[in-house]
């Protein structure tokens, strides 16, 4: 598949581009150095008037190898399927005599043994999507038919509010620079940005005079809501604009505030909050600043953030054990972290991706885009354990070398809409799916 | 270098034959790799390309069968790359010479055979017509406008030029509903920008990586449906970066600072690069001197905050602002603004901030 190779260039350029950018950009706009370093102050954090329940999505972006990620140990096929890329049973760690965990994935081991990891098995969708855009769409939709052209979590939000009010937009935060399309609703749309260092208004005449300015021409007034739709005058194009710019403003001021970004002196010296500093990488750091705006209180429900690299039709061993060392790593950090400050009740995590890798491994020792895959949700709330079978290894059961679902995805998202969010999972998704108990609750 | 050749092919048909455009593009090599063409071989056919052509390229959904597209899929195999030279090439021995029914047409269909059917149909001229019209006036325009449109398309055997002419000459085209209500893309943003300040394109790294923080990488579209553009530009992270970019280019980095910080950068690229990287390091030497405004305020004698705050509003937003907006602005220069004095360096200093403020509103956004 071309668009394979497409995307490797495309992964191999965004590398490139993000090093640069990183080096480059970073003393364009960013002048101190402390970005990820810094912690809420004290006065921010644990406001704790904020006891609702939160979601925080991860994307596993590029397909993750669900095969690699829990391993048939017991399997035979497996092995057979994989004879250089396969994990051996005396690398991995135990989860029972069928299955187990990566050594390198550590933390999934940890998180599993604490009670916190649940492993949805066969996660998938009829006629599977090979094309890694068209099935990002379709799980972020939750739409197989493609036909629905905005996100199940933003279609969420729509549902928070009566009438014709406009959710708050801060009540999603994606920390990806796109807007992802699963938060995208038809009046919802998300706060998102890269890094909340972004979030400031960096002029020759910033301070002062020029930042009053500044604020003065985005706009000062709450306007009455509207749907997220194309403006058909200038006056609406500019409502639009300034609706935008308004929302970017105010919600940077509470986010760098939560983050400890903010300009303030009296953030310097302030330390990291994850024991393990630096663990998990990107999506370490990520996750590390999603729990400071959850220490902070801000009126979040869903947080998103994003991994990538997991495209791995090459020299995948190696590579695929890295990531998966990393978010482990991740996941665990973030949990700990949450559990020490008595938080993690409030909070769930739910892992996805694209689609699974091809059973057998390719000719250049990497695996091929796939269909169905484990999915990971963990939290306090979550029912631990291993939940549904693990589709058929044999030949004649794999769809075009791939595994079969047996678990539909809309039915982990309608347990977390139903059992977690406590929202009508039925009109979100448009339809009723057998639901899984994924929740205590 | 396939992505220079296409955009070189890009631009030689952009407003020349729409039938000589899907023709060359058939064959292009970065589309042959982008759409698995090269794996669409006689007995293992790729739908990838038969596919998006129909959906994104001509037609829309709804004018075809899945029939249709497994057909278009069987005439276009056999075109491949050579693997060697980055060229396109046939592979007889790969294509499919069997009897093919595309859209009511029966025989051993060819490419161009497959092109003609679907330029025959209505829905092809007015599917076109409709993405002219959207880019340039408004989305979701009335079907009065694109069936004329579409038809000028078709009796001008899909000559652009009498059909964009249409539509410019058209008294719809200046309606109110079209004016000021479309979303600067980042590379219309930019490059305006650049146009109408006479800012020189020095420091071309830092323009890219600029626009890729606003949400458009040049050569990286995020799907095969292009970039969504319209609304989707704008998210907390965008708008904030449309404004520090620009800002940025306008204060320049070409100082002593501004050097330092590349060095920094050229020596991470060769460290984790090794030795090859001369291009890039050339291209990375070079580094964006500050917008120099200093032809302008003789030119046009800015001799007072009034009179730079006009000319550049004027310049930039090409329509008056609203008294309170303006008043924004002036506060802002005037207090420091040495009038009458045309040499002044500190007038140089402040015209820089004040073009920031004006690239920092709502309405710069807009065209």
């Amino acid at each position: 598949m071309a668009d394979e190779l497409f995307f490797t260039r495309r992964d191999m350029l965004k590398r490139g581009a993000t090093l640069l950018s990183a080096a480059a950009t970073v003393p364009y706009f960013l002048d101190r150095t402390a970005l990820a370093m810094a912690e809420p102050r004290k006065s921010g954090r644990r406001t704790g008037k904020n006891n609702e329940r939160i979601l925080v999505v991860v994307q596993l972006a590029g397909g993750n190898d669900g095969l690699n990620t829990v391993v048939p140990i017991g399997n035979d096929r497996y092995y057979r399927a994989r004879p250089a890329i396969g994990i051996k049973k005396e690398d991995t760690l135990r989860i029972n005599d069928e299955l187990a965990f990566p050594k390198s994935a550590e933390g999934f081991k940890r998180l599993y043994d604490d009670g916190l990891l649940a492993v949805v098995q066969g996660v998938g969708y009829p006629n599977p999507n090979r094309s890694h855009f068209v099935s990002t769409d379709i799980w972020s939709t939750a739409d197989p038919d493609e036909r629905v052209h905005n996100g199940w979590i933003g279609r969420y939000f729509d549902c928070t509010c009566k009438g014709n009010d406009r959710p708050d937009p801060k009540t999603g935060i994606a920390l990806v620079q796109e807007s992802p399309l699963a938060m995208q609703g038809e009046r919802f749309t998300p706060v998102s940005f890269g890094s909340p260092e972004e979030l400031t208004w960096r002029g020759p005449a910033a301070g002062g005079r020029g930042t009053n300015a500044f604020n003065k021409l985005n706009g000062t007034k709450r306007r009455p809501g509207r749907k997220n739709e194309m403006p058909d005058d200038e006056a609406s194009a500019l409502a639009y604009l300034e609706r935008m710019a308004m929302d970017a403003r105010a919600s940077a001021e509470e986010i760098k505030q939560a983050t400890g970004t903010n300009s303030s002196p009296r953030n310097e010296g302030i330390r990291f909050r994850f024991r393990n500093r630096g663990a998990g990488g990107d999506l370490g750091q990520k996750l590390e600043m999603v729990k400071r705006m959850i220490a902070a209180g801000l009126e979040t429900k869903v947080y998103y953030v994003s991994m990538g690299g997991f495209d791995t039709h090459a020299g995948q061993l190696g590579r695929h054990q890295t990531l998966i060392q990393q978010l482990g790593e991740a996941l665990h950090e973030f949990t700990a972290s949450l559990r020490e400050d008595k938080m993690l009740d409030r909070v769930t995590i739910m892992t996805f991706s694209e689609f699974g890798r091809r059973v057998a491994e390719n000719g250049s020792q990497g695996t091929d885009h796939g269909a169905a895959a484990p999915l990971f949700v963990i939290g306090e709330g979550v029912r631990a354990g291993v939940h549904g079978e693990h589709p058929s290894l044999e030949p004649d059961q794999l769809d075009a070398g791939d595994l079969k679902w047996n678990t539909d995805f809309r039915s982990i998202y309608s347990a977390v809409l139903t059992d977690w969010m406590n929202a009508d999972a039925g009109r979100i998704l448009g339809g009723d799916y057998p639901k899984i108990r994924l929740f205590n609750t | 270098m396939p992505c220079s050749a296409k955009t070189e092919l890009l631009r030689r048909h952009a407003s020349g034959n729409f039938r000589d455009l899907l023709l060359y593009i058939t064959e292009d090599p970065a589309m042959v790799l982008y759409l698995n063409t090269q794996q669409n071989r006689k007995n293992s056919p790729n739908e990838n390309y038969a596919r998006e052509l129909l959906e994104l390229f001509t037609m829309g959904t709804g004018n075809y069968t899945e029939k249709d597209i497994k057909e278009a899929a069987r005439a276009f195999t056999g075109i491949s790359v050579d693997q060697q030279t980055g060229e396109a090439i046939y592979r007889a021995n790969q294509h499919d010479f069997g009897v093919k029914t595309f859209l009511g047409k029966t025989g051993d269909l060819q490419p161009a055979d497959i092109i003609d059917a679907i330029l025959e149909q209505p829905a092809t001229a007015e599917y076109i017509a409709r993405k002219f019209w959207s880019y340039f006036a408004y989305a979701d325009p009335d079907d009065a406008i694109i069936k004329a449109l579409g038809g000028v398309l078709r009796d001008n055997k899909y000559e652009l030029k009498p059909m964009l002419r249409t539509m410019f000459m058209s008294e719809a085209f200046y309606a109110k509903r079209a004016m000021l209500t479309n979303i600067k893309s980042p590379v219309e943003l930019v490059v305006g920008t650049m146009r109408a300040l006479e800012i020189p394109p020095v420091d071309t790294a830092n323009i890219n990586i600029g626009m890729r923080l606003m949400g458009q990488s040049l050569m990286q579209p995020p799907n095969v449906k292009g970039w969504d553009g319209g609304e989707t530009w704008i998210t907390a992270s965008t708008l904030f970066n449309r404004y520090n970019v620009l800002g940025a280019l306008i204060a320049g980095n070409d100082n002593e600072q501004g050097r330092r910080r590349r060095q920094r950068v050229i020596e991470a690229i060769r460290n984790s690069t090794g030795k090859e990287g001369q291009a890039a390091e050339e291209a990375l030497s070079r580094l964006q001197p500050p917008y120099d405004p200093t032809a302008a305020m003789r030119k046009y004698r800015l001799v007072t905050a009034e009179k730079t705050v006009d000319h550049y509003v004027q310049r930039l937003l090409q329509r008056p602002l609203k008294p309170d907006r303006k008043k924004v602005l002036l506060d802002a220069l005037k207090p420091r603004f040495r009038a009458g004095d045309i040499e002044s360096s500190q007038n140089v200093e402040l015209i820089r901030g004040l073009i920031h403020l004006i690239v920092s509103m709502p309405e710069y956004q807009l065209s």
